[in-house]
């Protein structure tokens, strides 16, 4: 066990390592943020005493040694336009990101999992259909879209929760949280939803496969033949072999929710990470960009290693160490 | 007896119910976010903005960006290159402490600790400043190194801070220790990217703020922004997309203001070179070189129809640099009429009957409506038989590739922060050197329109220096070293009680916004 996490960590320094190179030539490539962020009456002289400050005067490979001299102490450098730590800047908008995504996971696997077993064990019913039909339309609208629309629709129209923002926090163990206050939630409730939409389409379209291939196995004949209830059977047996192809896909899924929730956050003016990056490539701020990336493989690196323990606890047949069985 | 009383007691009650309501809070939808509490920092529109409801300058531009007495009463021109100004007695800032000479001069120090690291600093404000002295108290002078006309303007933009601040650094301020100002509101609390809170100052000098607590946030999605506003979550908010203009006009519970902005939109066309990229006669060479060439293209352009139908009224046709009601504003000088039949002449008498092939280029997530903008005058461009095709990408790619000279025709946006036209002259039109001509992507250059230019910016007498920008004008666009297309204009939308006037420089200042 020991090993392999330590073989898995050695192998996220490595995609680190690969990730900041391309990042970097590639936001090299793109363009100058001087001509981005320099006002329009800055004379030449000016632009290059700005371009010196900002070390960008020099080659790329040299400004990518000093990036990554200074990475390796944990300095992953300024935000070119807050001129604050890219990383602290990051970091204190993480726990807002965290939240919504949390609750947006929570949401899909509370919902989705009872409406896909139901679907899978009547397919052919009415209300399965209607549980289908609803996971296409959540899989197929767009994300953008439906968040307007719940806007104008819930906030706009019926004035029941507000259109946007993050409301009252307060803190848990040290961590500001929303959930714990009515303002908070009201705030909460419709990007959560917005974000969990898709999510939950997925956990439905997934239980729903899962438990109809089950039902379908010798160990269900058998375990009817026993005569154990139908409950038993579906909730313990049928569902245990279902949630193991569902952990990888929500393992991975949270990664890209934590990741990109961009859109929601967007729309919904939620003061996550997401809506820093947007500006952040609009600016070509290379620090930010790059901190906000390795944060990100660090976090898919971490999920993914989670999932596979995971795996291994609902599967006993996988073992970690890939050793012969 | 009895009804009138409680008539008159409910009257009362209504009558004075609003007062006391209004005197609450705000809460505006930005478009942009601040990205320091250092007001010396970095200058960028947003920034600025967020500084002028927490400092002063000696100076305050107005809402038509005309110099305001602010912590200055007073000020007279002792020789060339000196000026004195009478500070305003009794002026306190945020902290307690009294505004003094001493803070005048500390804050003028502190640019080039401020410009540290900055993607665009404040420095050029204070370049030409050689020393700063206290007379007295309440007197302060300043030595420029040559006549500066443009003083006053750059005064405007550095904010007065107490002189303990003076080595302060931004990050320090960033993390909201030390943003004291003599403003209308004192700082309360910032969180990047999302919020900032100001509370009222008590101790303004002048007349006190209507609002106790002002909260602003950022809205980059213009939809957002407005869902915001018809949600009742924001009381008022800035940059109305130009599709939503019409709709939130003809809402009954709010209001829209619309001002013509400081920001020019022009058309920039490679004339430095015999070859050029994107420009190609059926000679081979570059056809942007010729004036008539340039007044075919201007006159191609239907300005009426670009700003009413794609900017949906957002927006006034241009035929110079600077709007009306600007210092140095030519009222000679008149906007080329839309005009294809002469525009097609003119290309004849240049010599190209059958036009030339066109690549222009635009952003395309710069300016409101970039891309529309760009696709439209590409086909009033073809309607004349220039081939035009049109390439639009996002701003960080496109400004470094114009200012490498990549493209042949651009269109650019430039807003004209110094009130009048030196601001927009120099950048744009000067010919290109390591001092002057840096926004100059089109490599225009007349020695004649250079000398004025110079003239005007040593020339500290107003009505004198206003003839020489006007000639500096009358030449350029003459030449159409740039082809001005339209200003931008600049709205908010707002509860139907509250009244804001607008600013031409698009700054959203609570400070103006009243309730009615």
């Amino acid at each position: 066990m020991a090993s392999y996490v330590l073989s898995r960590s050695l192998q996220t320094v490595l995609t680190l390592f690969v990730m900041s190179i391309l990042v970097f030539t590639g936001l090299y490539l793109v363009g100058n943020p001087v001509d981005v962020l320099l006002s329009t009456t800055a004379t030449p002289a000016e632009r290059l005493e700005v371009i010196q400050a900002l070390g960008l005067d020099k080659p790329v490979w040299e400004q990518y040694w000093l990036f990554l001299v200074k990475a390796l102490s944990g300095d992953l450098g300024n935000s070119f336009v807050f001129n604050q730590p890219a990383l602290t800047l990051i970091l204190s908008r993480m726990p807002a990101t965290l939240e919504l995504a949390f609750v947006a996971l929570a949401m899909a696997l509370v919902i989705g999992v009872p409406l896909g077993v139901y679907a899978g064990i009547r397919p052919k019913g009415l209300i399965s259909k209607s549980i289908m039909t609803f996971s296409i339309l959540g899989f197929s609208l767009p994300t953008f879209w439906i968040g307007l629309v719940m806007i104008l629709l819930f906030s706009v129209q019926l004035g029941w929760l507000p259109a946007s923002g993050r409301g009252e926090t307060t803190d848990l163990f040290g961590v500001p949280v929303s959930f714990l206050t009515w303002d908070g939630l009201s705030h909460l409730i419709l990007p959560a939803i917005n974000l969990a939409l898709f999510k939950i389409s997925l956990v439905i379209r997934l239980t729903r496969t899962g438990v109809i291939e089950c039902m379908q196995l010798d160990f269900v004949r058998f375990a009817r033949a026993k005569g154990l209830p139908e409950t038993r059977i579906v909730l313990v047996h049928v569902l245990k072999n279902t949630l193991i192809p569902l952990i990888t896909v929500v393992g991975l899924e949270l990664g890209s929710l934590i990741a990109f929730a961009v859109v929601t956050e967007t729309i919904f003016a939620w003061p996550g990470m997401g809506k820093l990056i947007i500006d952040a490539i609009g600016r070509l701020d290379r620090p930010v960009i790059l901190a906000y990336l390795m944060i990100t493989v660090v976090m898919f690196s971490l999920i993914n290693l989670l999932v596979d323990i995971l795996y291994s606890i609902a599967d006993p047949r996988v073992r970690l160490e890939g050793k012969p069985q | 007896m009895r009804t009138s009383t409680l008539a008159a007691l409910l009257v009362a009650s209504v009558a004075g119910a609003p007062a006391a309501a209004w005197s609450a809070d705000l809460t505006i939808g930005l478009a942009a976010s601040t990205t320091s509490m250092d007001p010396q920092f970095y200058v960028v529109g947003p920034n600025s903005a967020m500084a002028r409801n927490i400092f002063d300058g000696l100076v305050n531009q107005d809402g038509k960006q005309q110099i305001q007495p602010a912590l200055a009463e007073s000020w007279t021109i002792v020789d060339d290159t000196t000026w004195e100004f009478k500070l305003r007695p009794n002026v306190k800032f945020h902290d307690g402490s009294d505004f003094n000479a001493d803070d005048v001069i500390a804050s003028i120090k502190r640019v080039p600790l401020a410009s540290q690291n900055s993607p665009s600093s404040f420095a050029a404000y204070v370049k030409a400043i050689v020393d700063v002295t206290a007379v007295d108290p309440l007197t302060v002078r300043i030595k420029t190194d040559a006549p500066t006309p443009l003083l006053l303007n750059n005064l405007s933009r550095i904010a007065i801070m107490p002189a303990e601040l003076e080595k302060t650094p931004t990050q320090e301020l960033n993390s909201g220790k030390g943003v004291i100002g003599t403003g209308p509101f004192k700082f309360a609390s910032w969180t990047p990217d999302d919020n900032v809170v100001l509370e009222r100052f008590d101790g303004y000098w002048g007349e006190k703020a209507p609002w106790d607590k002002v909260t602003f946030r950022v809205f980059k999605n213009s939809s957002a922004r407005v869902a915001a506003m018809l949600s009742g979550d924001v009381d008022m908010i800035e940059s109305i997309p130009t599709a939503d203009t019409r709709s939130l006009e003809k809402s009954d519970t709010l209001h829209v203001v619309n001002v013509p902005g400081n920001r020019i939109m022009y058309l920039h066309m490679d004339q430095g070179r015999d070859v050029s990229p994107f420009a190609k006669g059926p000679d081979g060479k570059n056809p942007l070189q010729k004036p008539e060439v340039r007044r075919a293209l201007s006159m191609s352009i239907n300005r009426e129809a670009l700003v009413d139908r794609i900017m949906d009224g957002q927006g006034v046709p241009a035929g110079q640099l600077v709007p009306e009601g600007y210092f140095g504003h030519d009222p000679n000088i008149k906007i080329d009429p839309y005009d294809p039949v002469k525009a097609k002449e003119l290309l004849t008498k240049a010599g190209y009957p059958n036009g030339f092939s066109l690549t222009f280029h635009a952003s395309n997530d710069r300016y409101p409506n970039d891309a529309k903008l760009a696709q439209a005058i590409g086909q009033m461009f073809s309607r004349i038989g220039v081939k035009t095709e049109v390439v639009t990408m996002p701003g960080s790619v496109y400004f470094t590739r114009a200012s490498a000279l990549e493209f042949s025709l651009i269109m650019g946006g430039a807003a004209v922060e110094t009130g009048e036209p030196s601001g927009v002259l120099g950048p744009l039109l000067e010919t290109y050197s390591e001092k002057a001509g840096q926004g100059n992507r089109g490599r225009y250059s007349n020695p004649e329109f250079d000398k004025t230019l110079i003239q005007a910016r040593s020339t500290l007498d107003a009505a004198k220096r206003e003839q020489l920008l006007r000639s500096a004008t009358e030449i350029a666009m003459k030449d159409l070293g740039v082809i001005p297309v339209f200003f931008l204009a600049n709205t908010w939308a707002m509860k139907k009680n509250f009244t804001y006037e607008g600013r031409s420089d698009g700054y959203t200042l609570p400070y103006y916004v009243k309730p009615r």
